[in-house]
């Protein structure tokens, strides 16, 4: 029995509960029992997929965060899918084989479109496209790579193993490609722009900080041992899309007035954060900055788009005029929010700070001083438009008042998110002890 | 193990729940820190007994990768020592508390810092390495700040504590510095790793000088020497009882700690004789500023920062056991005095002015004949404890070290006798100067005022019979000790001669001394003393003239024409930059296809011109 078992099964039972008005209780306890067995350490019992102690902790937290995000959902359809989406997590986390990585991430994949397929507005419309678009070209990419590797000779029932001709390097390297589309790391960044910025925030919420923070840690996982034996120049390759796609986030967030898009934009920078950990592969510190960092992303990301979702009728249409004030409205959503954006900033006893730092050490621990000098302005810069938020929330006078639809469940969940913020914040040795 | 862990801990938690309860009942924040006092001292008593090889505990703070931060205890017969002043008079000073703070509004604050404090010393004499040292010294530093300023609606005490804070902030940066020196070049912050380098010559003659020095540094603003004590002058605006505990206990017996801990440290390193010279010094300007002060507290202020430059002295001389045994005693002594002033102060409504009081021996007997002892061990009269260590320390100076250091040391020793004598004979004899004062003075307690004073005054007594017990147990391979020899009966008709004048001109003749204090160089030398020398102020004008109006001027420039412009330029840099980049976005469905795919392709084409593949 495993965490992926009990979910699909949870999931595929939620149609016939959510009649009974009790969906919520439902999807919370299948997440808890999933969590369970996750802390047991169970694996999928199909050959391919193995549970290692980083992997089973790593569940933990996306099924944690994922209560919150049930907690604070008020649509069932929703919730059906974020089961769906955790039992498919389970699966790419769990991956030992390169075949296995690539079918679960693509039930992964077509999980989210089918998520945001729940329509309602033309601006999601047009973020569905383009999600649905965007990972159309990944699916191509990753069976073509799929298919050179093979070409070359390997089985796909195994790790990954070093090529012997370059078809093989161009099959993994289409992967990876394909795999920063869900990462979207420059150049498969630009679907994201607009699909986090005008998909619901909820959906924007499971994408961004859920499905890709797995897909990166999966992404490491598989990937470590061939980065570390293939040569230093799929290093320097990392190293450029890492340092682009954190620069072109910092930048385009530094002038953004719309709430969801500055998030849209912090997310992408994040993402190049994220990549430097497969940058530092040959330090032994590169897979606890990864998972720091992960760690610390899915609790302060999905806090933000969450929050931003009970901002108002339209949340994907605040601006940061509309935001003014905040404080004098909701003190405690203020100060959710500030917290959370100064986690992303960077400020110590958050996560996102140790995340930072730890992943920052780990790629200066590989020798690339330059590239974490780099990271380290842009986390500077970053800080820029965060703050900015925070000054608008706090320090400008209300014009004309939100219309708030805060709940008690979404305070819970709030409150269950920061916790995460806080505790990894503090608490660096839980996250060591599973590295 | 566990003894040890309950003495670090139990204050902390003692001033939580201090403060909790008193929130509900002020009486309770009282019995909450008397209990948690008294069994502080219970544990270190129990410690002590059992005492037969340093208790260590070895624990990680945190580590990562290569750094690994301690955090381990060690406790020895030095600690020791340290841990039984600081448990044992916090507790007396606690029990003194009850009375003295009886009308304050605030006392669960108060107590709860108190706790606090004595905790800050408890973690630095119990810490294994110099992080451990360093937390509990900021922790001290902390609570000394809330402790001098708990007036802190009134500007004179708030001032203070800034002052405090400031004096031996200015300190700290010197021994983090060298924490860091150390850490790069010894590679261990332990104690007594440290010594055992030190002693090999593993480290650097050099950089062995500088850290010695930088930790010398950080030891003159805690312990109040020259030229950084000015802040110990002011503190006097705190509670008397905190003054007892900065003074007695714990604060100003942190930096002499230090330097005792690092002891082989010290010797290794070829410092010592500037311990002892700035240590004279010090002696020299404290012992003569007390002559002339009028406070009581200010008095014996500036005969504390005189005897712990003794103790500094006695350090720098090479007597590890000699300096030490000198703090112990001075602890003791001093911590009574100050209370006793406390009690003084208490009963004459709250009157620190010597020339206002007088006569007050027929109202407080025993609080006068406690003081009485604790003023005779200041001065160094047998067999009171003082006696034994002073003039060990004297001795010591002449025969170690250069003829001006003995000289200073010698002087200052022996100005001793003649301020304490000016107090208590201002204080306790002849008439009343203001009757109304007078009138309205009351005997204090005996149980909760005089008991602790007599408490202190039978250790300074009993003391004095167990000196060379007290050395050989901080110190077990203490070997030969010089004596005075013919200087012995100089010092003591000269201690005679000076109880002499005191006598004469402040109690017989006080209209001779008034003659001779108007006379201009007389009351210039008055003015010079009366202000420390002036110190203070030279510290201000410097800071005002030399970095004030010199370097934040300079930066203030430097900050409006280099780093505005370029914090101006920044956003126009920024808007550039991202409009640049903006342009790589189109809303379009197809271009952003077509984007992805050609970067798929330029990826490529790029890893295999670079013959990667």
């Amino acid at each position: 029995m495993s965490a992926f078992v009990i979910l699909s099964l949870f999931a595929l039972l939620s149609f016939a509960i959510e009649p009974l008005n009790r969906l919520k209780l439902f999807a919370v306890i299948g997440l808890m029992v999933a969590l369970f067995l996750s802390y047991q350490g169970c694996a999928v019992i199909l050959s391919g997929f193995d549970a290692t102690p980083q992997v089973s902790f790593f569940e933990m937290i996306v099924f944690i965060v994922m209560i919150a995000v049930v907690l604070h959902e008020q649509e069932g359809i929703n919730i059906t899918q974020l089961l769906f989406i955790g039992a498919a997590s389970t699966l790419l986390l769990q991956s030992q084989t390169l075949l296995s990585f690539i079918l679960s991430f693509e039930a992964l994949s077509i999980l989210s479109m089918i998520l945001v397929a729940f329509i309602q507005t033309k601006e999601e419309a047009d973020g569905a496209i383009k999600l649905f678009i965007a990972g159309a070209i990944a699916t191509a990419l990753i069976f073509m790579g799929a298919g050179l590797y093979a070409l070359d000779g390997h089985s796909l029932l195994q790790g990954i193993e070093m090529p012997h001709t370059p078809l093989g390097h161009i099959g993994l390297w289409l992967i990876v490609l394909a795999l920063f589309y869900k990462l979207t790391i420059v150049p498969m960044h630009s679907w994201a722009i607009d699909s986090y910025a005008n998909l619901s925030p909820t959906h924007t919420a499971i994408l961004s900080a859920i499905t890709k923070s797995v897909a990166a840690i999966a992404l490491f996982g598989i990937y470590q041992d061939y980065l570390v034996e293939a040569g230093i120049i799929n290093l320097y390759a990392l190293i450029v899309f890492a340092l682009i796609t954190m620069t072109l986030g910092n930048f385009l967030a530094l002038f953004t007035q719309r709430l969801t898009q500055i998030l849209a934009y912090s997310s992408i920078a994040q993402a190049g954060y994220l990549l430097l950990a497969l940058v530092a592969a040959q330090s032994q510190h590169a897979s606890s900055g990864i998972l720091y960092m992960a760690v610390a992303y899915i609790f302060m990301q999905s806090s933000l788009f969450l929050m931003v979702g009970v901002l108002g009728k339209k949340p994907t249409h605040l601006t940061l005029k509309d935001i003014q004030g905040l404080h004098h409205q909701d003190k405690l959503t203020a100060l959710l929010m500030t917290l959370q954006l100064f986690s992303l900033a960077g400020i110590p006893l958050l996560a996102g700070f140790l995340g930072k730092a730890v992943l920052f050490y780990a790629v200066v621990d590989a020798g690339f001083y330059i590239v974490a000098f780099i990271a380290l302005l842009n986390s500077a810069l970053s800080v820029g438009y965060y703050a900015w938020i925070i000054k608008e929330i706090y320090f400008e006078k209300q014009t004309h008042p939100m219309e708030l639809s805060i709940t008690q469940t979404s305070r819970v969940a709030q409150l269950i998110l920061l916790l995460g913020t806080l505790y990894f914040g503090i608490f660096a040795y839980t996250v060591f002890a599973y590295a | 193990m566990s003894l040890v862990s309950a003495l670090i801990w139990l204050p902390f938690i003692g001033a939580i729940v201090t403060f909790v309860l008193g929130k509900r009942n002020e009486k309770l924040a009282f019995w909450s820190a008397y209990l948690t006092s008294g069994l502080l001292f219970v544990f270190a008593l129990i410690t002590f007994v059992g005492f037969s090889e340093p208790i260590v505990i070895e624990t990680t703070w945190f580590s990562y990768g290569e750094i690994v931060v301690p955090f381990g205890f060690y406790i020895d017969s030095l600690a020791l020592v340290m841990l039984l002043i600081a448990t044992g008079l916090g507790f007396l000073d606690i029990h003194f508390s009850h009375d003295y703070m009886a009308s304050d509004p605030h006392q669960p604050r108060y107590y709860a810092k108190v706790l606090f404090f004595i905790g800050g010393m408890i973690v630095l004499v119990s810490a294994k390495e110099l992080t451990g040292a360093f937390v509990g010294w900021e922790l001290m530093g902390l609570a000394s700040y809330w402790l001098i300023s708990f007036w802190h609606h009134q500007k004179a005490p708030a001032d203070a504590g800034v002052s405090a804070f400031l004096f031996t902030k200015m300190g700290d940066i010197f021994l983090f510095a060298a924490m860091g020196l150390l850490f790069v070049a010894a590679g261990s912050f332990d104690f007594q790793t440290l010594n055992a380098l030190a002693t090999q010559g593993t480290i650097h003659p050099t950089l062995l000088y500088t850290v010695a020095l930088f930790i010398f540094i950080a030891a003159i603003g805690k312990s109040g020497q020259f030229p950084l004590f000015p802040w110990l002058m002011r503190a006097m605006e705190g509670p008397t009882t905190v003054s007892a505990l900065i003074h007695g206990a714990t604060m100003v017996n942190s930096g002499i700690y230090i330097v005792a801990r690092l002891f082989d440290f010290y010797v290794a390193s070829q410092t010592l004789l500037i311990i002892a010279g700035v240590g004279a010094l010090s002696a020299f300007i404290g012992a003569s500023s007390a002559l002339v002060q009028k406070e009581m507290k200010k008095i014996l202020a500036y005969s504390t920062m005189s005897h712990l430059s003794l103790a500094f002295i006695g350090l720098g001389a090479g007597s590890l056991a000699m300096g030490m045994a000198h703090l112990t005693n001075h602890a003791i002594f001093k911590a009574l005095l100050f209370l006793s002033a406390g009690a003084v102060i208490m009963s004459a409504a709250h009157t620190k002015d010597i020339f206002k009081l007088g006569g007050l021996e027929r109202k407080m007997p025993l609080v006068a004949l406690f003081m009485l002892v604790g003023a005779m061990s200041l001065s160094g009269i047998p067999p009171f404890s003082g006696f034994f260590s002073k003039d060990a320390i004297i001795a010591s100076t002449i025969a170690n070290t250069s003829t001006l250091i003995a000289t200073f040391t010698f002087v200052a020793g022996l100005l001793s006798i003649a301020y304490i004598t000016r107090l208590w004979v201002m204080l306790f004899l002849g008439t009343p100067r203001n009757e109304t004062i007078y009138h309205k003075t009351t005997a204090p307690s005996n149980f909760w005022i005089a008991l602790p004073l007599g408490i202190m005054a039978a250790l300074t007594l009993l003391m004095g019979f167990y000196q060379e017990e007290l050395k050989h147990f901080i110190d077990a391979k203490e070997a030969h000790e010089a004596h005075m020899g013919w200087l012995m009966p100089l010092l003591f008709v000269l201690m005679a001669l000076l109880v002499g004048v005191v006598y004469l001109f402040y109690f017989r003749r006080a209209d001779v001394r008034d003659k001779l204090a108007a006379q201009p160089l007389m009351k210039s030398i008055h003015q010079v003393l009366f202000n420390g020398y002036y110190i203070e102020k030279m510290i201000f004008w410097f800071a005002h003239t030399m970095v004030v109006q010199g370097i934040a001027r300079a930066i203030f420039w430097f900050d409006r024409y280099v780093v505005d412009a370029f914090i101006d330029a920044v956003p126009k840099i920024a808007k550039s930059i991202t409009d640049t980049l903006g342009k790589t976005h189109n809303v379009a469905v197809g271009y952003q296809s077509s984007v992805m795919l050609l970067g798929v392709v330029i990826v490529l084409f790029v890893l295999l011109l670079k013959g990667l593949v």
